[in-house]
């Protein structure tokens, strides 16, 4: 096992041997792990997720995985969480069932508005490539440095983060006619909605600017 | 016209290890490595990748899995896996392997729940529900299976609101009368389908001309379109199609 290493949150959700791709694309030692300690003593953390809110926390649950990643999170040690990943770090979910999160970012998860009233009306689930508009906030975060308007990232989702402190929205990607918090950022824990590792060149980019905190 | 960003998908038919082509989903033929298209198309900037695989349902196997580790090791958007999908095992073999959705189409039709339990186990934006149409000559089109090769008298229509009943997270919907003959879409079948249901709906079936993909899109709703042949014959690039699109004013993901 390398010394310095991401490790990536295995709980049985999703495609985690993407991201480690991502990874080693980027040159980055990874590790998909629910061992405890491993988690402990990784320098920094994914918490990756597909499907459905309810679903993902009673099988961290169920591992044992919520104390460990929140105490992770409290060490200081860069922590991101990818689409459902980022949405686990809130408070709670409607999706299905009010559900609790794992609460390190205040606020809850919501179903994509999809209001008739709307001009542009869109589909949900939203699948496809968009972009993400820096927020100025007094919070810097490293991730969105360089974002440009050519940079697109792949969306699937029907849910997203209604945050309630905005300073930690750092990304936002419209949807109808309103925005979406698509990037967050509250000291070293982090949030992205889209996925990365999917998201072509731009995408590892990010990854790499992740690795680099 | 929808106001996505519209998504520009290549569709991998497999058989065994090898990249294949066929006319109205018959007579097949050998293309060559489908994972040297796959990753040459990544390079060009294709938004996703769909690969079938043509015969798993007929044999109930799949060789796909190999094939997919092998390719998300350089390909890294959105991958569609799918072709003898029959119960959550199977589908959780190819996440696995390193596809990002699954396709399923024929144990569908034969149990619709089977799309009601991958959704629950792996969510709804992972169920891709393929559908095959054919026109029926009564206006309207019919439900194939097994490729193409199997009819079920089903009602498209009706099946592809019971695919987002069930909980499928989008439609892949094949022409078969136009798969493979480069004569466009069945503009009129995608744009019922995609009127009539909510979940994002892709089109495969007919590509020929960047002209075809135009008529697509202004006369239905679609969400993206799969195309096979126009860029495995190497008649159109994924960067020309995108370029050609963009200046017609569609909207479409940035790839310089």
């Amino acid at each position: 096992m390398p010394n310095k290493y991401v490790a990536i949150v295995d709980y049985g959700s999703g495609n985690l041997g993407s991201i480690q791709n991502a990874l080693r694309k980027i040159e980055q030692d990874s590790i998909i792990t629910n061992e405890k300690s491993k988690i402990e003593n990784a320098s920094q953390l994914i918490l990756p997720g597909v499907g459905a809110f309810p679903v993902a926390m009673s099988r961290l649950d169920n591992l044992n995985l919520i104390e460990p990643i929140i105490k992770f999170a409290e060490s200081g040690k860069t922590l991101l969480g990818i689409c459902l990943g980022m949405q686990l770090l809130m408070e709670s979910s409607s999706e299905f069932m009010e559900t609790k999160g794992l609460n390190l970012i205040a606020g809850k998860v919501v179903r994509l508005d999809n209001n008739q009233n709307f001009k542009i009306k869109r589909r949900i689930p939203n699948i496809g490539w968009y972009q993400v508009e820096k927020k100025r906030t007094r919070i810097e975060s490293g991730l969105v440095v360089d974002l440009t308007k050519d940079d697109y990232f792949y969306f699937v989702h029907s849910y997203v983060c209604n945050l309630l402190e905005s300073d930690e929205i750092v990304g936002l990607t419209q949807f109808g006619d309103s925005f979406f918090c698509s990037m967050l950022s509250k000291a070293n824990i982090l949030g992205i909605q889209f996925h990365p590792e999917k998201s072509g060149n731009s995408g590892l980019r990010i990854l790499k600017k992740f690795t680099e905190l | 016209m929808s106001c996505e960003n519209f998504r520009l998908i290549a569709r991998l038919d497999i058989k065994g290890p090898n990249l294949i082509k066929g006319v109205n989903l018959e007579g097949l033929r050998v293309i060559g490595n489908p994972n040297k298209s796959a990753v040459e198309y990544y390079e060009d900037g294709i938004d996703e990748i769909i690969y079938i695989d043509c015969v798993a349902s007929l044999y109930g196997r799949n060789q796909l899995s190999g094939l997919l580790k092998e390719a998300v090791a350089d390909v890294f958007v959105p991958i569609t896996a799918g072709g003898g999908v029959r119960n959550v095992d199977d589908a959780r073999a190819l996440l696995r392997s390193g596809a990002d959705k699954i396709a399923v189409n024929t144990a569908a039709v034969a149990n619709p729940n089977l799309i009601s339990e991958l959704a629950g186990e792996f969510g709804s934006q992972c169920v891709v529900s393929s559908i095959q149409a054919k026109k029926n000559g009564r206006g309207g089109w019919e439900v194939f299976v097994e490729n193409g090769r199997q009819r079920t008298y089903k009602d498209v229509l009706h099946w592809a609101t019971e695919c987002a009943k069930f909980g499928a997270g989008e439609i892949l919907l094949t022409s078969i009368d136009k798969e493979g003959t480069s004569r466009g879409f069945d503009v009129e079948l995608c744009s019922k389908i995609s009127a009539t249901v909510e979940i994002p709906v892709i089109a495969s079936g007919g590509m020929g001309k960047v002209q075809d993909l135009l008529e697509l899109i202004k006369f239905s709703d679609i969400s993206g379109a799969a195309f096979a042949g126009a860029l495995h014959y190497k008649n159109l690039t994924v960067n020309q199609i995108r370029k050609q699109i963009l200046q017609n004013g569609i909207q479409v993901r940035n790839y310089a």
